[in-house]
């Protein structure tokens, strides 16, 4: 009797876990003939906005399509995406940054999409030169979201008032610094004239092609040297150390964001597909922009994706996944609620579609974009595995310098040391 | 799990039980009644960690199959590797600083609790409350925002003329907020000590005052050694919590362990090992190591308790 009851409790407890592993599985086919597949993305609110009516539209016109959306800030993003990919739950269709595709390529987490070209997926109308940093051999694991460049963001009433020179195409740094130093005592560092630059690898990669270096060589080894990070943190620090940019406890990671949402800072680097139509609405006035400062003649910027598109390989809805893969690159209709919210639309098409439509910020990007447009290089292929902890490290080893922890030097010579030690694997 | 002795299970034994026979002869119960807890252990804790100490001496990227290194991982853990080291530093620095703040707050708490006749109920559970909430991720987001700058700390720190910045962003700070939040979560071992202190016999204190001892005499004539037993115990698990921390690191620094290695703790590097940088062999190796770490440390509380731990009644 006894043994009888034990036994059904048992069998009962294992049956709850058994079901309760099942309801874990999710996605792929549901009860009412309709597939699920989930979309990914990291970036702002807006951009969260604006790429879920573009779902939306998709869900009407593809009615036996259920897509689930998640969004998070950068950091958090590729988290959870480590995770999810590791436990075999990645989203079927996610957004990938060029510095973590060959961690996922190489794994065979994301889809070869070269053997869909021309069938699910069009690309005759995206630019070639975007197409690059998607494309490892002859294979193809994420198409361009858009096409961005490096901006600095500005306050023109600030640099009026400290009686700074305007930031024009072929200013130097040395002219950035005098330009921020003004700004900074004018405002008598209530406002700082630069936001400091030092810790982000970005503006170093625009920083290193300037002289006609990069981050990687075509090898994948690091393009840079020792000296070339001294020289980089040694020039930031002498921002910072003059007040002309923002000390560290401003520009350490806040959640209210960088210094100039917070205006705290007069200027700040951003890729331009980071700019919301609306982006000065929470300013005392309009902002403009600027290209960045340069070392000689050379410009430095590349016209790249600011972010990737790739599908699971291991996506139980493949057509769906391919099928919406292609409608946010190509659907002309999805282009036009979708903007500038990833930079210039990487489909040709769509760019002359749009471009007459647009208003605000996204106005004055696409006017940067033209006025840079002939100096821009095509974007380098996609980075080495190991890429994305670089970048991490980079400003990790930067804050011992803005905190004055370290010196240059010192810190120079410990993050190089780290970095080929992690590129080498 | 050993089976019980017979003392236990004669103690156990209702008097007016059936005879003892009747379980002695069918030993497949008892295994039946332990056999989902050894399912378990066996499939979730046992396993995994056999795993991973596979997995410590391979180079594993969670997505191909591992290949063998050897003891490489670790290798490189103690020679290459310069986060390792300021993670230890940071944990160990957050260990010392936060175990006996937390153990001395506890205590105190536990002191004037055990004096309040009325409401105790209300207050304990009021106190007690911020280790339930503790390792929750809304609180460590709250204190992130307490503390960082211009955040609540920062304003009435400045409202004193004390000038702070964010402690979020200060590489000085960060620690010691955490350190302060760890400490914040006394519950656990307040409540221990409450009912260590119930056991404490009245006659001792009466005997004591009756002989014109002080409060501070009792305190540290009679309390602290007849609390010993339940402070070691505190000590030992606290100091294996403060080994582990991870959460409150996690939210508050966003992942990165920052400003520079501040806040890496121990957890949090192993997690970016594994998880993030895909080395999840390194990973497996940083467990073992801190697994080792843990077991020396505790290791060396429990030597040391023979000379300061009381047991009443003597017979041990």
């Amino acid at each position: 009797m006894l043994i009888r009851k034990v036994l059904a409790g048992t069998l009962a407890a294992g049956l709850m876990v058994a079901s309760a592993a099942c309801g874990g599985g999710g996605g792929g086919q549901s009860g009412d003939g309709k597939v699920t597949i989930r979309f990914a993305w990291w970036g702002s609110d807006q951009r969260a906005k604006i790429t879920n009516e573009v779902v939306q539209l998709f869900m009407k016109k593809n009615p036996n399509i259920k897509v689930v959306t998640s969004t998070a800030i950068y950091d958090a993003y590729f988290q959870k995406l480590a995770t999810e990919t590791a436990g075999g739950n990645a989203p079927d269709v996610m957004q990938m940054s060029d510095r973590h595709l060959r961690e996922y390529a190489e794994r065979n987490a994301v889809l070869d999409l070269r053997p869909h070209v021309g069938k699910e997926i069009q690309t005759a109308d995206l630019k070639p030169d975007v197409m690059g940093l998607g494309t490892l051999g002859d294979k193809l694991y994420g198409l361009p979201l858009g096409q961005t460049a490096v901006v600095m963001v500005y306050n023109p009433v600030l640099w009026k008032r400290a009686g700074a020179n305007e930031p024009k195409l072929g200013w130097t740094w040395d002219d950035y610094f005098e330009a921020a130093k003004k700004i900074s005592d004018k405002t008598g560092r209530k406002v700082y004239g630069a936001s400091d630059f030092g810790g982000i690898e970005s503006w170093f990669k625009v920083w290193l092609s300037q002289q006609g270096k990069g981050l990687y060589t075509a090898d994948g080894a690091l393009g840079y040297t020792e000296q070339d990070v001294l020289t980089w943190w040694e020039m930031a620090t002498r921002f910072r150390k003059a007040g002309a940019a923002t000390p560290g406890e401003i520009t350490a990671v806040n959640p209210a964001g960088t210094p100039v949402p917070r205006k705290l800072s007069a200027s700040e680097f951003q890729p331009d597909s980071t700019i919301a139509p609306n982006a000065w609405e929470a300013y005392d006035n309009p902002y403009a922009l600027a290209p960045l400062p340069q070392v000689g003649a050379d410009l430095g910027l590349y016209g790249e994706p600011p972010m990737l598109l790739s599908v699971s390989a291991r996506t139980k809805q493949r057509a769906a996944a391919l099928k919406l893969t292609d409608f946010v690159i190509n659907d002309p209709e999805a282009a036009k609620i979708l903007g500038m919210a990833r930079g210039l639309p990487a489909n040709m098409k769509n760019r002359a579609l749009i471009a007459p439509t647009l208003t605000g910020a996204w106005k004055q990007v696409y006017e940067y974009e033209e006025l840079v447009a002939g100096k821009l290089k095509p974007g380098p292929p996609a980075p080495p595995k190991g890429a994305g902890t670089l970048f991490t490290l980079f400003d990790k080893y930067y804050q011992d310098v803005m905190y004055d922890k370290a010196t240059p030097a010192d810190a120079a010579k410990r993050y190089f040391a780290e970095a080929q030690q992690t590129i080498a694997g | 799990m050993t089976r019980p002795s017979t003392l236990e299970r004669a103690r156990a034994a209702p008097s007016a039980a059936p005879p003892r026979t009747a379980y002695g002869e069918r030993p497949g119960v008892a295994y039946l009644f332990l056999s989902p807890w050894v399912a378990g252990a066996v499939l979730l804790t046992v396993g995994p960690m056999l795993a991973s100490l596979y997995l410590s001496f391979t180079d594993y990227d969670l997505f191909t199959a591992p290949s063998f290194v050897g003891l490489d991982n670790y290798a490189r853990l103690f020679t290459t590797d310069p986060h390792f080291v300021n993670a230890v530093w940071a944990t160990v620095k957050f260990v010392v600083l936060s175990v006996p703040a937390q153990l001395v707050a506890a205590l105190a708490v536990a002191l004037l609790l055990d004096r309040a006749s009325r409401a105790q109920g209300l207050y304990r559970s009021a106190f007690y409350a911020p280790s339930l909430l503790g390792a929750s991720v809304a609180v460590a987001l709250v204190w992130r925002a307490m503390f960082s700058t211009e955040g609540a700390a920062d304003r009435i720190l400045s409202f004193f003329g004390v000038d702070t910045g964010g402690w979020v962003t200060d590489p000085d700070l960060a620690l010691l907020m955490l350190v302060l939040l760890g400490i914040w979560q006394f519950g656990a071992p307040m409540v221990i000590f409450l009912a260590g202190l119930k056991q404490i016999p009245a006659e001792l204190y009466d005997a004591a005052s009756v002989d014109g001892a002080g409060w501070w005499r009792r305190f540290w004539s009679i309390t602290v050694p007849m609390l010993s037993p339940v402070i070691f115990f505190n000590l030992v698990l606290d100091t294996i919590r403060a080994f582990q921390v991870f959460n409150a690191a996690f939210i508050v620094s966003n992942g990165t362990g920052g400003p520079g290695d501040s806040t890496l703790f121990y957890t949090l590097y192993l997690w970016q090992k594994g998880f993030v940088d895909f080395k999840m062999g390194y990973a497996s190796a940083m467990a073992w190591v801190l697994l080792v770490g843990i077991a020396l440390v505790t290791t060396f509380i429990f030597r040391s308790a023979r000379s300061w731990v009381h047991y009443g009644g003597g017979e041990r």
